[in-house]
Formats: structure tokens, C-alpha cells, sequence
């Protein structure tokens, strides 16, 4: 019995670090400085890209940036790659079970050790700043990103991203482009499935499950995790499944608190959670008819902010309102700004949602294109009904009160109830 | 005369096996009905993590790993230790192993940021059973052909849980068993097993070969550390050097040079089993890192008889690798050269000796009065057929000798003689003069 006891206690002990994987830990990661090649790019826009990468990589919350007070000074990547592992060399935690004399201990180790971070390379690709006829400044930049696991030697990840920016001053456009960077270097590094978040559930209180990870890993409200199941085959290769969608409602500083969209089976303690990437939006295409004095049809686009937000939600939309008059000059389109509540049942999600709305009129005749008229005010209310199809694709009926109150002679107001349908793209 | 002497060990291994039969008489019953088995049975785990979900995990992972020890046996998760860590453990979810949805919390804590979990879970043996085969790991339940794998439940943790040693018998009975020739009885195969799981051990360095007194100790001081984990009955260093010290008068009187000092050392201290230690070791400095390598050779040999049993050897490649020193990196690769070469050592030291037990337990049979050598001769026929092998090594009207190779208790050898006896005309006599070790002497009554 001591024997198997003992042989039980050493397994265990040997291999209770392998499952630790299952919950994501902060990676150690180097960011390079920015580098670019022939493009004319003014100092201070160099400045900007390179500090709006390291503050989403800081602000992610899910590494441990590293590096930092060398990535200037150093030359090149490989002497900058040399002098983190020179740090790391002589802080190097060996093993323990070479500790134990269990195992050798061999150059490789050390430099797996040592070299156990992930280099970022930034590097500006393309860059333009133009000017049009009006005057207007037009920055387009192409920010390329490898990712180099340094043990192993190897890029695991690499994207571009492409920003543009108008301004009426270059340093404007230029800064459009660059505060477009974070948002989707954010997503593009969320996608990379080595810095996904992986987790587990780890109490049920109800309706809601509570997993590991919150702000300590960066997680947001409205960030989706999928349940997944590990199933065996007979052949004993094993295939992964979602079973579910959780959706994260409240945030702590070590848990969060999600809510079950759907799972095909009831989600318990232990269950394997994997972080679903998303930029962060809702876009809703809707056709709505509007019984008013004269019918109307409304075809937009609704953008809901989804990332950071939970129950309540702002969102901005723009429709063309087809049929208040027949338009040759100029085409009307009502942009909107306002906030949804949600109630969320499962798959079936009940909003009520309001906003308020300016028309505008926008010149089709080149003659007029610099005339844009606000046509008129107004708003909607309503309530909007949808039916989750996919975890990425939401049916939706709505119904409701739109007000468009004239200002220009050119428009006619219009009110009355309407109702409708359409589709939420998430993304 | 000392080799002759049984040792304590099989006395007490003996002792266990009535134990063991006296606890488990009902073993083929308990398998058929009392105890239910299935192929979802309850097993606990407890587990430690900076993470919940990690100690979740760890714990549900050592309640998997006590499943596996019970489908495969000891041995064979033992020999598949490394490759079930890496292919096994180390590579599929363990919920894929196992039945969430069962999972019932028994205790749960924090501490300084580790957490604890202590769990009953439902292991999915035919899960299970689908990976080890898939990884070609076979043995006791788990056949290369398929079969049903079941347990039975295991028996709650009593507090504190890592106490848990609860097994299931069943199961295992079956697994050792099967490692056995099949003319084997269960009963025999017992015996067996339990002999075989408690095989005493006394590692000590080659003296010719290893110079370095810090080499060697730490080379044996390894391989102890092995067996000591390993839950294996081992003699300690420092016991043997003493012996060695105080003694080596006495080891000339008693063995005139005729057995190696580590010899007579292993069975003066009881042990069984004797490994001697040869390191040979290179060390270079390169670059401001300094490199060490070991070939370490582990050479087994029974302790009764000096018959070898077999030899296992390793080497560090590549070397060992030290940023302080040479000294460092030549001891990182002895200790780790060592650790790794006593595994095997130990495997076949368990192999031979299970294959030499297989052929019977060697008894020291001693009959005295035995001048009717027509007499002799009918109970040396009788005894032939109750026993493995029964060999006549001398013989006088005072005095028969033979070496009796029996599957069983010194005792059973005992009812064999009184039964054999009993129906031999003029043997009715027959008593037991004394018994020391595996040596039995009785008076014909002649």
C-alpha cells in the first residue's frame, strides 16, 4: 500500500504543473521598436504608432511586457533578444526536479529557459499622408506585426493592419490613422491562439456560471467564452467541441461572472472554457416599414458596442428613409445615437432601445457636394426581439415609434409606428 | 551457513500473503457479486494550483491517474510512467477522461494563494481504455484485443484525504495475476507478487570504478531516493558503510574472501536484491558554461547467490550543463544518469526474480534417521509430486538433504511432509526437529 501510495503521491507531484495550461497565465512578452524602411514618416508619427502598440499590449492585461528599458537602445532585434536572455540567464529558476537530481539539466534548457518570451516586431510597411483639393490631409499607414517565440526560434503569429486618417492638418490625419491601431491590434492579438484566453468554471451560482480569470487577464463585460468538451474516439484520438456560449456580465479582479447564452448540455464545475475573439460589435442590417402619412421604408445599419458592455449598451446607426420624397439632388440619411437594454433569455434576447436621430441630406450632384443640410430631428423607440442562430449570427423582428421632425423645406416629416425585421452580424 | 538462512523478509512477505488471503478469501466472490463494478467508477483526487480551475484539474487528474494504476497494475504504469506523463497526462483534457458532470466537491481551501480541491469524480473507463491503447500502453485490464474495463468504486477519502490509499482490490488482484504464467495458482501467484513487491534493496558504488567519494554518494544516494519514492524496501548507505567499517574481520573469518564484501554486506542487512554502482564521468568548460556527462552502469546481482541480474546503463546526452561549475554539472549528470538507470534496474531485478519464482521458492529439506533408503526413496516420490522440484543433494543413514522448490509457505512444505508421511508405512513417525529461515529439519522416526 506505501508503495502505491508513494508511487501515486510522485506521479502526481511529476505532473500536477502539465494541467495548470488549462488556465491561461501572463506570457512574458518583448516588444521591439518600431521600425520602418524609406517611408517619409515624420518623427513625432513614429512616436505615436510605437507607444499605441505597447499600451495595448499593457493594457490587454493577459502579458508581462519585458524589455522595456533596452528596447530603444538596442541595435537590432537580435541584440535586443541578447539582453533580455542575458537577464533572464542570471535569474534563471531551475527546475525542480533537476533540483531533485531527476533529471539533466542541458544547454538547451538553459536556453529554453532563458529565451522563454515572445518578441514583438512592429514595423511600419507603408505609410502615406496626401492632400486633396479641399485642403484635407489623408495619412494611410500599414503596420506589419511578427511575433517570435524566442526558445524555439520560430514566428508563431503574424498580421498587418491597414488605418487610414483625415484631418484638415497632417498631424491630425496622422493621428487618426495611429488611434485606429489599438482597436484592432487588440483583436488581432486576441485571435492569435496562443494568447487566447483559456479557463474554467469554477462555481455555479444559478443561472450564472463563475469563471477564473477578470481584470487580472484583461477579461471585459461582453467577452464570450465557449464551453468546450474533450471527447475520446474509440481509436483514442480525442476531438474538442463547443457545447456552449457564455457571455461575461459582471468582472472581478480574479473571477468573472458570465451568463449562459446556450449550452446543449448543462455546463458544471471543471468545465473547459476557451475565449471566443471578437473586435467587439454588433452590426445590425434591418429594413423597417414606417406607417406614416406618406409609408415609409427605412434600410439601415445599427453598430452596437458590444466589448466593455453588458445589459446596457450604446449603439449608433445611419438608415436612408426611402420614400419621403423622390430625391434627385440630394439623398437623405438619418444618423442616430442611443442605448439599448437587454434582457437576455438563453438564446432569445428581448431590447427595448431609444435614440435620437438627425437627418441630413446628402448631395448626389457633384455641384452640391459640399452642401451637406440637416434636414431634420427626431428619434426612435422601440423594442427589438432576437433569436441568437450561430454564436455569430442573431435574427431580430423590432417594432416601434420613429419621429423625423423637418427643418429644411426640402424634407417632409414623417412619424408613425413601425416594424420590422433583420439580421446582427457579430464580429 | 548465512546464505542458506532464510531471510526475515520472506518471513514477514509470508505473513502479508495470510494476511492478504485472510482479508481477501472472498476475492473471486467479492469480483463475481458483493462488489459492484462498472465502467464509470467513483474515484477521489485531490489537487493544488495557483489556480482554481487548475487544482480542479490536477485533482480530477489524480483521481484519473489512481484509475489508470488500477486498469494497467503497478508494474506496468510504473514501466509506462514516463510515457503516460507525456502522451498521456500531459497531452489529453482530463475531461475527456473523466465525467464532469459527477464531479462532487469534498473539500475545497485556499492558502497563501494555492488553492486545494479535494474531489469525487466518475472516471469514463472506456475513455480511458481507448487512450492506452492508442498509446500501445497494455497491461492488467488494458489487452491490445479490447475487452470490458470496469472497477469498482473506490471508498470515500477518510480526512485527512491525502491519506487515501484505498485501491481496488479486484481489479489489481487480476492485473498481477496476469503477469504470471498461467500454471500459476492464484494462491501461488500471490505469493508471488507480494514477494516480488517487497524485494529489499542495497544499492552501493563500484570502488574500482568510482574514486570521487561525493560521486558516490551521490550516485547511490540517487538510486535511494528512487527506491525510497518508489515505496521499495532499501538499505540505507550509511548502514553499509558501517558494517563495512566495523566488520571486515569478521567477513574474512566467516566467507574466507569466497563472496565479495557487498555480497556478504546485502545479507547480513537482509536484502535481496544487491546493485553496484559504476560511474565514469567528463567534464569541459566551454564559453563561460560548464558541461558535465555520466555513463552510469547499475549492475544487479541476487544476494543469496551472486547470480547477476542483469545490468542497466545510462547516459547523459547531451551533457549536463552548469553555469557555477564543473563539480555542479557532474553531479546534475551522475544524480540524473542514475535516477534514470535505477528504474531499470529495478525492472529487472523484478523480472528475474519473477521468473525464479516462478520455478518455485528453493527449500533446505532435511530428514534425519534415514537408514531405509527404500523408505527414503518412496517419500522423496511423494514429495515429487506436491512440490515444483525436489532434488537430493546427499544422503546417509543418518541424515537425507534436498533441496525442495516449492510455490508456497515454508508451513505448506511442512503439511506436505506430515501429509506424504501419513501414507508411507513407517514414516507415521514422523516430527518436526526444528525450522529456521527456509531450512526445515525432521526426524524420520526411524
Amino acid at each position: 500500500m506505501k508503495r502505491i501510495l508513494l508511487v501515486l503521491i510522485f506521479l502526481f507531484l511529476g505532473i500536477s504543473g502539465i494541467f495548470a495550461q488549462e488556465v491561461s497565465e501572463k506570457k512574458e512578452i518583448a516588444i521591439f521598436k518600431l521600425s520602418y524602411t524609406d517611408w517619409n514618416m515624420p518623427n513625432e508619427a513614429l512616436g505615436m504608432v510605437d507607444q499605441s502598440i505597447q499600451n495595448v499590449f499593457i493594457n490587454l492585461g493577459r502579458f508581462n511586457v519585458i524589455g522595456m528599458s533596452y528596447r530603444l537602445k538596442a541595435k537590432d532585434i537580435s541584440a535586443f533578444t541578447k539582453k533580455i536572455k542575458e537577464v533572464k540567464s542570471s535569474n534563471i529558476q531551475i527546475p525542480e526536479k533537476v533540483r531533485l537530481g531527476e533529471e539533466t539539466f542541458t544547454e538547451a534548457d538553459f536556453n529554453k529557459l532563458a529565451g522563454s518570451f515572445i518578441i514583438v516586431v512592429p514595423v511600419v510597411t507603408y505609410f502615406d499622408l496626401k492632400t486633396n483639393d479641399t485642403g484635407t490631409y489623408a495619412a494611410e499607414m500599414e503596420t506589419s506585426f511578427t511575433f517570435i517565440k524566442v526558445d524555439e526560434g520560430r514566428a508563431i503569429a503574424s498580421f498587418s493592419i491597414k488605418t487610414t486618417g483625415t484631418d484638415k492638418t497632417d498631424k491630425g490625419a496622422v493621428r487618426n490613422a495611429v488611434e485606429d491601431i489599438p482597436l484592432q491590434l487588440s483583436f488581432q492579438i486576441r485571435k492569435i491562439p496562443v494568447f487566447q484566453l483559456k479557463t474554467g468554471i469554477i462555481d455555479i451560482m444559478g443561472q450564472d456560471v463563475i469563471l477564473e480569470l477578470g481584470n487580472n487577464m484583461g477579461v471585459k463585460l461582453g467577452d464570450e467564452f465557449r464551453i468546450m468538451n474533450t471527447v475520446v474516439l474509440p481509436s483514442g484520438h480525442t476531438v474538442e467541441r463547443s457545447t456552449g456560449l457564455l457571455v461575461v456580465k459582471t468582472v472581478d479582479e480574479d473571477v468573472s461572472t458570465a451568463q449562459i447564452f446556450h449550452a446543449s448540455k448543462k455546463p458544471v464545475v471543471g468545465d473547459q472554457l476557451k475565449e471566443v475573439p471578437r473586435l467587439g460589435f454588433e452590426s445590425a442590417l434591418y429594413v423597417n416599414y414606417i406607417n406614416a402619412y406618406k409609408p415609409v421604408f427605412a434600410v439601415g445599419i445599427r453598430q452596437i458596442l458590444a466589448r466593455g458592455f453588458f445589459s446596457i449598451r450604446p449603439f449608433a446607426g445611419a438608415e436612408v428613409p426611402l420614400g419621403v420624397k423622390d430625391f434627385i439632388i440630394f439623398f437623405p440619411v438619418n444618423a442616430y445615437l442611443g442605448g439599448e437594454i437587454n434582457w437576455y433569455i438563453r438564446r432569445l434576447h428581448i431590447t427595448p432601445s431609444a435614440d435620437i436621430a438627425v437627418g441630413m441630406l446628402i448631395p448626389i450632384d457633384k455641384e452640391y457636394q459640399d452642401h451637406v443640410l440637416y434636414s431634420s430631428l427626431g428619434g426612435h423607440a422601440r423594442l427589438t426581439v432576437s433569436f441568437m442562430v450561430s454564436d455569430s449570427l442573431k435574427i431580430f423582428a423590432e417594432g416601434g415609434y420613429a419621429v423625423m421632425q423637418s427643418m429644411n423645406v426640402l424634407f417632409d416629416s414623417y412619424n408613425g409606428i413601425f416594424a420590422g425585421g433583420g439580421i446582427t452580424l457579430k464580429y | 551457513m548465512k546464505k542458506t538462512i532464510i531471510k526475515y523478509r520472506y518471513v514477514l512477505t509470508i505473513l502479508a500473503v495470510i494476511i492478504l488471503y485472510s482479508g481477501c478469501a472472498g476475492i473471486p466472490a467479492r469480483q463475481g457479486s458483493s462488489i459492484p463494478v462498472s465502467d464509470t467508477p467513483l474515484y477521489y483526487g485531490s489537487g493544488e494550483s495557483t489556480t482554481q480551475s487548475g487544482a480542479l484539474n490536477s485533482a480530477k487528474l489524480q483521481a484519473v491517474i489512481k484509475a489508470v494504476q488500477d486498469v494497467l497494475g503497478t508494474a506496468p504504469a510504473a514501466a509506462n510512467r514516463e510515457k503516460l506523463e507525456k502522451e498521456v497526462y500531459g497531452k489529453v483534457n482530463v475531461n475527456a477522461l473523466v465525467h464532469n458532470d459527477s464531479v462532487s466537491i469534498l473539500h475545497k481551501s485556499e492558502d497563501n494563494g494555492t488553492y486545494t480541491v479535494t474531489l469525487g469524480v466518475r472516471i469514463n473507463l472506456p475513455a480511458v481504455a481507448s487512450v492506452l491503447r492508442s498509446k500501445q500502453i497494455y497491461g492488467g485490464l488494458i489487452q491490445p484485443q479490447g475487452g470490458t474495463v470496469v472497477l469498482s468504486d473506490q471508498e470515500p477519502p477518510s480526512p485527512p484525504p491525502a491519506s487515501d490509499t484505498s485501491r481496488n482490490v479486484v481489479s489489481t488482484q487480476k492485473q498481477e495475476n496476469e503477469a504470471l504464467p498461467k500454471n500459476v495458482t492464484p494462491k501461488q501467484a500471490s505469493l508471488i507478487n507480494s514477494i516480488i513487491n517487497n524485494l529489499t534493496y542495497m544499492v552501493y558504488y563500484d570502488e574500482k570504478t568510482v574514486s570521487n567519494p561525493f560521486i558516490a554518494k551521490t550516485a547511490v544516494g540517487m538510486a535511494n531516493k528512487y527506491l525510497a519514492e518508489n515505496g521499495f524496501e532499501y538499505v540505507d548507505l550509511d548502514q553499509v558503510e558501517q558494517i563495512k567499517k566495523d566488520q571486515a574481520d569478521a567477513y574474512e573469518e566467516e566467507t574466507g574472501n569466497s563472496v565479495s564484501m557487498i555480497q556478504w554486506i546485502a545479507g547480513k542487512l537482509n536484502a535481496d536484491i544487491y546493485i553496484e554502482v559504476s560511474v565514469d564521468t567528463n567534464a569541459r568548460t566551454k564559453g563561460g558554461k560548464y558541461y558535465g556527462s555520466a555513463s552510469v552502469s547499475l549492475k544487479n546481482f541476487d544476494a543469496s547467490t551472486g547470480a547477476g541480474r542483469g545490468t542497466a546503463f545510462y547516459q547523459t546526452v547531451p551533457p549536463a550543463m552548469s553555469t557555477v561549475s564543473t563539480e555542479a554539472a557532474v553531479n546534475n549528470a551522475v544524480a540524473s544518469a542514475t535516477y534514470n538507470a535505477i528504474k531499470k534496474a529495478v525492472q529487472q531485478a523484478e523480472v528475474y526474480t519473477r521468473k525464479d519464482l516462478v520455478q518455485g521458492i528453493k527449500y533446505s529439506l532435511v530428514m534425519q534417521n534415514t537408514s531405509d533408503s527404500k523408505i527414503m526413496r518412496a517419500f522423496m516420490k511423494g514429495v515429487e509430486r506436491k512440490v515444483k522440484s525436489i532434488r537430493r543433494v546427499s544422503t546417509s543413514p543418518e541424515e537425507t538433504k534436498y533441496e525442495v522448490r516449492l510455490i508456497g509457505r515454508i508451513e505448506d512444505l511442512e503439511d506436505i511432509v506430515y501429509n506424504v508421511a501419513d501414507s508411507i508405512s513407517g514414516l507415521e513417525g514422523v516430527s518436526l526437529v526444528y525450522q529456521r529461515g527456509n531450512s526445515i529439519t525432521f526426524d524420520t522416526g526411524l
